[in-house]
């Protein structure tokens, strides 16, 4: 008999994490998970529903953001506060899908937003059964296996304008996989950070000491050579070799757009 | 089989179901209300077929665990209609426009477009646009969709007065 669980907090969630025994479904906005668990409802023992466990807000304090891992990607982009992370949430999906979709979600699944928050050095509160921890976004994505994580809260600072843009590459305008997601943030110290999404299997980001931003016409020797010691993917979006000669183009308009 | 007991409005009525645990809203909407509008396409989200308004929310039926509504209420294309009308201005709009070949995206379409009409009454062409984006069609090569949006715009009923 399937389970099907509603934590009202994330103790609750903690304590179910624990607790609970057999084939275990998370489930945050859905789109993921719960056509799985629809179609085959017999291979879950129980399923964790995080929708109504309390972490779907974003608060802001002296400019830095807190995310909840199950706001939806809808009401982030129309966060008052939030307006440069606009560009990323409209390069996921339509608009029904961002209805449901959260941030969490598409962290998890190393989504287009994944670019805009590793190049902004976003920090993630990670819970297990056993243990609840911070971590760099990006220490997350490297770790290789992550069941059984879950990502409850992103904290990252706002940027000052012209201090981050984004730009996704893809076959059509809307609602599109992605060819080369690319996201640029200046960092302190005229340094830069670039972040890529759909190149390899998991997000890339660089941390330069140059600002990418002012010093345009170095691009090619900052980044060329990182470019070439990449494992880039070919799918039915797009091959390894087309993918390696966007790379620059889609910095460079992710530049652009900041 | 186990089964759960919950309430659910659709299109303006509450009513007590039983359904089974994990079951989607498109399940429920299709087979215990009979709301065939509500289009199974491809069932993971991609199609926008199974498009409904959730407290005037478009919202992805296929994707929508039941038990999680509680009070929100369901708008499909069968509830756009009101009164005496049996198809509301988009409705109109999309059979004099010929938007609507097969017919299998008509409702996910509707429901889009009633979204965006519903914030955004005189949208540009591109936002018309953007506003379908999570809609596939297969036959129309969209054009004649995004005319009849346009056309819904302009043909919007006013809104009634509070003075009246």
């Amino acid at each position: 008999m399937l389970n099907y669980l509603f934590p009202s907090s994330l103790n609750e969630v903690g304590k179910l994490l624990t607790e609970t025994d057999g084939r275990l479904s998370i489930v945050g906005g859905g789109t993921v998970m719960s056509p799985a668990v629809a179609a085959r409802p017999h291979q879950f023992d129980s399923v964790i529903d995080l929708s109504a466990a309390g972490i779907d807000k974003v608060t802001v304090a002296d400019g830095v953001v807190t995310v909840g891992a199950c706001t939806r990607l809808a009401d982030l982009a129309r966060h008052k506060q939030l307006g440069f992370l606009k560009s990323a949430v409209a390069a996921i999906g339509g608009p029904a899908l961002r209805n449901s979709a959260t941030v969490g979600g598409n962290i998890g699944v190393g989504g287009d937003l994944s670019a805009a928050l590793l190049s902004l050095g976003t920090v993630a509160t990670l819970h297990t059964s056993t243990s609840i921890y911070e971590s760099t976004l990006n220490e997350y994505f490297e770790h290789a296996n992550q069941d059984g994580v879950i990502i409850s809260a992103l904290r990252f600072a706002i940027p000052s304008g012209g201090d981050f843009g984004f730009f996704k590459l893809g076959r059509r305008q809307h609602n599109t996989p992605t060819v080369v997601t690319a996201a640029v943030s200046r960092t302190s110290g005229n340094g830069s950070t670039v972040a890529l999404v759909g190149i390899e299997k998991k997000p890339v980001t660089w941390n330069l000491e140059a600002d990418v931003f002012s010093q345009s016409g170095l691009l090619g020797d900052i980044l060329l050579p990182r470019i070439d010691s990449l494992e880039i993917l070919t799918d039915s979006q797009a091959s390894a070799g087309y993918r390696k000669r966007m790379i620059p183009v889609a910095i460079r308009k992710a530049i652009e757009a900041a | 089989m186990s089964v759960e007991v919950i309430s659910i409005s659709v299109n303006g009525s509450r009513r007590d179901l039983t359904v089974r645990p994990g079951a989607t809203l498109l399940e429920v909407l299709r087979e215990q209300f009979a709301l065939t509008g509500v289009r199974a396409g491809c069932r993971e989200g991609g199609c926008g077929s199974c498009s409904v308004l959730i407290d005037g929310v478009l919202t992805l039926a296929c994707l929508t665990p039941v038990a999680r509504l509680g009070e929100a209420s369901v708008t499909t294309v069968e509830g756009l209609a009101s009164g005496q009308q049996s198809l509301n201005h988009i409705q109109q709009a999309f059979v004099d426009s010929g938007a609507s070949q097969c017919g299998f995206c008509t409702s996910g379409m509707i429901m889009a477009a009633h979204a965006l009409l519903s914030t955004n009454p005189q949208p540009s062409r591109d936002d018309v646009v953007e506003a379908i984006s999570g809609n596939v069609c297969r036959c129309t090569g969209y054009e004649p969709i995004v005319n009849a949006i346009l056309t819904a715009a302009d043909q919007a009923p006013e809104p009634e007065s509070p003075n009246k």
